[in-house]
């Protein structure tokens, strides 16, 4: 297993965020996690990178347990990439400097060869002829697809995204998921919290219906939409799909 | 004396949360 959660509470004050989340994920698997907003999924997705303290629990990611304070989390973050629903990109560097800042700053790769490897990596996103500008000249999806390139630029093992496509107009979500797609196919490790429900049956190797905290149901994408066995998934499909 | 104005990127530093503390923030001086 490449992911291990056991236990896992999460407070914000007295708000029980998290309420005992249990779950293990493969190597190469691909996990969509939905369900409705304040469900504790984006939390949960956060947790995973410790961008959240853990109330309590553990979280081994590739045998690290985050929680052990010996544990060098910034080493253990260097190996996951994350993509956020607002892009979080510098805005002050270009296209390229963004991708490039990571394994320049942090893995010490010269500059001339993490160049070469930031624009290996925005020929596979669609966006070689974007290198040089800045991102506020972006759409929102050229922009995600740019976050999505300086992740794999540290060659993550592990992908986590949250909401990658909610920030984005209709018709440039198509765009991103189909950059997920192939990295699902290249049997990248991702989690994928997502309201894409149309994604998360297609690409999905196992979907995660979240409420109120705990993981509520979970199985084969078919079996989540096509047979839900919870009235609190069937209730929140029948929403989505209204 | 300006001593500038010290702008933490917090958003985009999420992303990246390895970054070395040097590389997390920029500082933009006025005149």
């Amino acid at each position: 297993m490449i992911i291990q959660v056991k236990d896992l509470h999460k407070y914000f004050g007295s708000l029980e965020v998290l309420k005992g989340i249990n779950c293990n994920i493969e190597e190469r698997e691909v996990v969509c996690v939905i369900g409705p907003s304040g469900s504790g999924k984006s939390t949960f997705l956060r947790c995973l990178n410790m961008l959240e303290e853990i109330t309590s629990g553990q979280v081994i990611i590739n045998g690290h347990d985050l929680t052990d304070p010996k544990t060098d989390i910034n080493m253990v973050r260097t190996e996951v990439g994350m993509v956020f629903q607002r892009f979080n990109l510098f805005p002050h560097k270009t296209v390229l400097e963004n991708v490039m800042l990571a394994p320049v700053k942090v893995r010490r790769v010269p500059v001339e060869e993490a160049r070469k490897k930031g624009l290996e990596l925005l020929a596979k996103v669609g966006l070689s002829d974007k290198a040089d500008v800045y991102p506020d000249n972006l759409s929102g999806g050229q922009m995600q697809r740019v976050a999505i390139a300086r992740a794999l630029a540290m060659n993550p093992k592990i992908m986590l995204f949250d909401e990658p496509t909610s920030a984005l107009d209709p018709e440039l979500v198509g765009e991103v998921l189909a950059v997920m797609k192939d990295l699902a196919r290249e049997g990248m490790t991702m989690v994928v919290v997502t309201h894409e429900m149309g994604f998360a049956r297609e690409v999905g190797d196992r979907v995660i219906f979240m409420d109120q905290g705990i993981i509520m149901e979970e199985g084969d994408p078919e079996q989540i939409f096509s047979n839900p066995q919870h009235e609190r998934t069937r209730s929140f499909l029948r929403k989505v799909y209204s | 004396m300006n001593s500038g104005l010290k702008i933490e990127w917090n958003y985009a530093v999420e992303a990246l949360p390895f970054l070395p503390e040097g590389v997390k923030y920029t500082v933009i001086t006025a005149d």
